[in-house]
């Protein structure tokens, strides 16, 4: 199996999220050889999963929100069972 | 993190030791406030998410037998509350229909190449106001575990603990998110390359 179109099967395998065995991999890879624009869609969900990432980026706590949030489950605390 | 540190905070937390739990509290505080910031969407409601879970923490880590990772049982009941928060949202979502009909056509709008569309570029005010459209419109079974998959890079394994589902079903909602997704922004696309 050529190395390039190795990786298209371990792509195809973790993102669209199945595991497959060895004769269900080759039957793929004989399908993604007949239809190269399967490679395109594989990176386009690719791209989708980076943007996403990229858009929902962790951000901080502000600090003033989190020393509010101590100080209200400080307050919620005691008065909680425990 | 370390995780003999976090099982003796853990312990003292157990015993009644407010400032091991006050520890606790700032250690995770951050990793919850995004968790509940990338299901909700909404800084207010992911900072009631991270106070609400520490309360519910506080009330019950007696029961936390230690079976399971203290971070996930902390994820656990931070996933819940942000999700019971999303139920009791106005916000539309759509129904798991509609998300399976979009899974059983997933080539319906022609397949381009994206790489023509730098990621910077794909990041412009519009382009997030459309994507923040689209993960708000998925139905809160798909959401979380994409949220927990695909941003928060938890495994397989850890998403199924924390959700409570079996690990063959977060691969099934994963993709069917992920496909919807792409869907979604190939729209987009295509409207963006269709105007020009």
């Amino acid at each position: 199996m050529a190395q390039h179109s190795k990786k298209i099967v371990d792509e195809l395998c973790d993102y669209l999220g199945y595991e497959l065995d060895g004769c269900m991999c080759r039957e793929l890879h004989n399908y993604v050889q007949a239809h190269p624009e399967l490679q395109i869609y594989i990176d386009s969900v690719k791209t989708t999963v980076n943007v996403c990432k990229e858009a929902y980026k962790k951000e901080p706590l502000p600090g003033d929100v989190k020393k509010d949030i101590l100080s209200k489950i400080k307050k919620r605390c005691q008065t909680s069972p425990k | 993190m370390d995780k003999d540190k976090i099982r003796d905070l853990v312990k003292y937390a157990k015993s009644g030791d407010d400032e091991a739990f006050t520890e606790l509290v700032n250690i995770y505080s951050d990793r919850i406030y995004n968790l509940a910031l990338r299901i909700l969407h909404r800084n207010d409601d992911a900072a009631d998410v991270v106070q609400e879970t520490f309360v519910k923490v506080y009330e019950k880590i007696k029961t936390f037998d230690g079976r399971a990772d203290f971070f996930t049982w902390l994820y656990r009941i931070a996933t819940n509350e942000s999700l019971m928060k999303l139920r009791k949202d106005k916000r539309m979502v759509l129904s798991n229909e509609v998300i399976e009909t979009y899974y059983d056509r997933p080539n319906s709008v022609e397949i381009q190449e994206w790489q023509s569309f730098p990621l910077n570029n794909m990041l412009t005010r519009e382009f997030r106001a459309h994507l923040d459209r689209a993960v708000e419109s998925l139905p809160e079974i798909y959401r979380s575990v994409f949220v927990l998959r695909d941003l928060e890079n938890m495994s397989t394994r850890e998403t199924s603990k924390i959700l409570g589902i079996t690990e063959t079903n977060v691969k099934v909602r994963l993709k069917r998110a992920r496909m919807f997704l792409r869907e979604k922004l190939a729209e987009y696309m295509h409207e963006l390359t269709g105007a020009e």
